[in-house]
């Protein structure tokens, strides 16, 4: 498995992709261990997207749409497919009843090398601006350590009479998301989940946006 | 050619039979000679060599015209000449056998453009070189177990051996630092001035010294981190019952990328380094004053389990002041608990208070008993996990006894505010130093110390 993602990875580099798009990114990082949601669910809410490398920040063009009804999806993915020929409509289950939003990336430092940023997520990672940064890989302990007291331990823990979240499930997708990068770092440059959707506890996790950045061909191996 | 070992070339360089000094100056306002002159004013017991062409004498010693021209065995050699001339002193070094080389030269890397010529020769020396080498650009190295004080620097002449060891990327501030230090009675028993670190760096050092008993604490100054997957490593070996700390200035060379993503751009270079440094439990201090203060409170080897903090006093306003300060830095300061507060109510004066702070008020001078009782009661209590003594300027010496045998006998720190100032010599607070107890000038101090203690508990 871990072959055929880094073949998928090489030949991305080779062609000389800069941003993975939504839809390649998840379909990678779901072998990686990262939970997504589901794609074309035969049942419940939808989200339909059009995921293209060209907007790596796709919401700002238009390109995001929620809770759509199973009418209306052949429609709108005909008109999103016409924005950008090249991008893949991504047809993906709601993910509904989040008790937090959170964001797990990865990047390589110039001094210390890969790791990995946890913080409160969605429009928060700019408003709190409380990320915190641990070296990649890193361990369940460190992650769990991270969730425990790090900002937004408050947010995890249930604010405002939700029901705490599912803290061991994002732990387990920050190791999940620091091992792969730290694995292949040779060949990307930066992952961005964001947001990580936070279920009740019990309930897990699940990345509702995902990117890849890719090294250049140069500096890749 | 097989280079030495760091830690071979380590050993012989904190301990040296003999020294050559490369560019000694007869000129006693010169660099060149503050290194014949603070070993020998220092107890330096072992062979000194002034080499200088120009021959005479320095410090009573004949100058050597150079290396070649020493009969016996060097262990190790400063180098003060400039640049042009330190690297034929370099490869003579290396045909003389001598293990260990300290280069205060400027005019290599540092220097830009200009000084690239010269860092290339010294790469292709250093590449095959018998000996390592501290710097170049470093003001040299201070250990006083050896009674070598081997910088151009009258501030390291105070130094006393201890749990300490600096190592700095800057002469001046490792001496700023290791005085104030010594003033206070912390003990240092190693200072590397690291200079450029082409050859040994602070990793190295770090990784020596974690196979050191005798070290309890390091302090870093860093401008760059060099070699940080070993530095990484290193510091975890000092987890559990050490302490490292670093003031980390600048900002690493090849940062600022424009960052595609949301982590880039949220993760820059003075994040990654608190969160990294967090991660491995090392503490990280912004400003040089702190640095001291930190060092301090770390140097005592007493460790917090919890954040909170028993605060004991006998002036009212600076226990505001430090309560205040405690709880607004994600320490605490909780209340002693009733059965606490009725041991201690009827042995202290009526108007004082018995919460938290503990305020005994002034009349403790005529009442040392009653000081030592209560900060007993305070410290047996199991309530708290550090303890503040807010001394004011009351030196009595039944008071400074207390406060000794409170810290000798409990496993909690102990922090003491001496208002009177921070490197007192009055009586009280040399016979607090003596017995390794360093006091801090302020309750604003006094959180520097806790905070560190924090950090390094990882609360």
């Amino acid at each position: 498995m871990t072959a055929n993602v880094r073949k998928r990875l090489e030949q991305w580099v080779a062609e000389g992709r800069r941003v993975v798009h939504e839809a390649d990114a998840k379909a990678l990082l779901r072998l990686a261990g990262v939970p997504v949601p589901a794609r074309s669910p035969r049942a419940g809410r939808l989200a339909v997207k059009l995921a293209s490398d060209k907007y790596p920040h796709k919401s700002e063009h238009g390109l995001v749409h929620l809770d759509v009804a199973r009418r209306d999806v052949a429609k709108l993915s005909r008109q999103l497919q016409r924005k950008d020929p090249d991008g893949s409509v991504l047809v993906e289950r709601m993910v509904e009843g989040g008790v937090a939003e959170w964001i797990v990336g990865c990047k390589r430092d110039a001094t210390f090398g890969p790791v990995v940023v946890t913080g409160p997520g969605g429009v928060l990672v700019e408003l709190l601006d409380r990320a915190e940064v641990r070296l990649a890989p890193t361990s369940l302990k460190t992650a769990k350590a991270v969730l425990g007291n790090g900002p937004g331990a408050k947010l995890l823990n249930g604010a405002r009479g939700r029901p705490p979240g599912d803290r061991d499930a994002l732990a387990r997708l920050i190791v999940a998301a620091s091992k792969f990068f730290a694995r292949h770092q040779d060949l990307i440059e930066e992952i961005d989940l964001n947001p990580v959707i936070v279920l009740p506890k019990g309930q897990g996790v699940v990345a509702a946006d995902a990117m890849l950045v890719l090294r250049r061909k140069e500096t890749g191996k | 050619m097989k280079r030495p070992s760091v830690s071979d070339s380590l050993k012989r360089l904190m301990a040296p039979h003999s020294i050559a000094v490369v560019g000694a100056s007869r000129d006693p306002a010169k660099i060149g000679h503050a290194f014949i002159r603070n070993p020998l004013e220092n107890g330096y017991k072992g062979r000194l060599y002034p080499v200088n062409p120009g021959g005479g004498e320095i410090c009573g010693i004949p100058c050597a015209p150079s290396i070649a021209d020493i009969k016996g065995k060097i262990d190790l050699t400063v180098l003060v000449v400039p640049a042009e001339r330190s690297i034929p002193a370099l490869r003579q070094c290396a045909e003389k056998g001598v293990e260990a080389v300290i280069g205060i030269t400027s005019g290599f890397a540092e220097a830009g453009r200009a000084g690239a010529g010269f860092q290339r020769e010294l790469g292709e020396i250093l590449a095959a070189a018998p000996f390592r080498m501290i710097g170049p650009n470093s003001e040299g190295i201070v250990v006083p177990k050896s009674k070598l004080q081997l910088t151009f620097s009258p501030m390291f002449n105070a130094m006393v051996d201890g749990p300490v060891r600096i190592m700095s990327q800057s002469g001046g501030m490792s001496g700023m630092i290791a005085s104030r230090l010594a003033k206070r009675g912390v003990g240092i028993g190693a200072l590397f001035s690291t200079g450029n670190e082409d050859d040994i760096n602070t990793a190295d050092l770090m990784e020596y010294f974690a196979d050191d008993p005798g070290t309890g604490v390091v302090l870093a100054y860093l401008e760059e981190i060099r070699d940080a997957r070993r530095f990484v490593k290193a510091a975890r070996r000092y987890r559990n019952g050490r302490a490292v700390v670093v003031m980390k200035g600048g900002r690493s060379p090849a940062g600022g990328r424009a960052a595609m993503s949301h982590t880039g751009a949220i993760a820059g270079d003075d994040r990654v380094v608190d969160g990294v440094f967090r991660e491995l439990d090392v503490v990280r201090i912004r400003d040089s004053h702190a640095a001291v203060d930190a060092t301090a409170a770390l140097s005592m080897m007493k460790w917090m389990r919890g954040r909170r903090v028993g605060i004991v006093g006998i002036a009212g306003g600076f226990g505001v002041e430090m309560t205040d300060l405690v709880e607004t830095s994600g320490l605490l300061a909780p209340p002693f608990s009733d059965k606490v507060q009725k041991k201690l109510r009827p042995i202290m004066p009526f108007y004082g208070a018995v919460g938290n702070p503990i305020d005994m008020t002034g009349t403790i001078i005529n009442q040392p008993d009653m000081f030592r009782d209560v900060l007993n009661i305070a410290i047996d209590s199991g309530e708290v996990d550090a303890i503040v003594i807010l001394l004011t300027f009351v030196g009595e010496p039944k008071i400074i006894e207390a406060v000794i045998h409170a810290n000798e006998a409990s496993d909690l720190p102990v922090l003491v505010c001496w208002t009177g100032g921070g490197e007192d010599t009055s009586p009280a607070c040399q016979m607090l130093y003596g017995k390794g107890i360093p006091t801090f000038d302020s309750p604003a101090a006094i959180l520097t110390g806790l905070e560190a203690l924090k950090a390094q508990a990882g609360l």
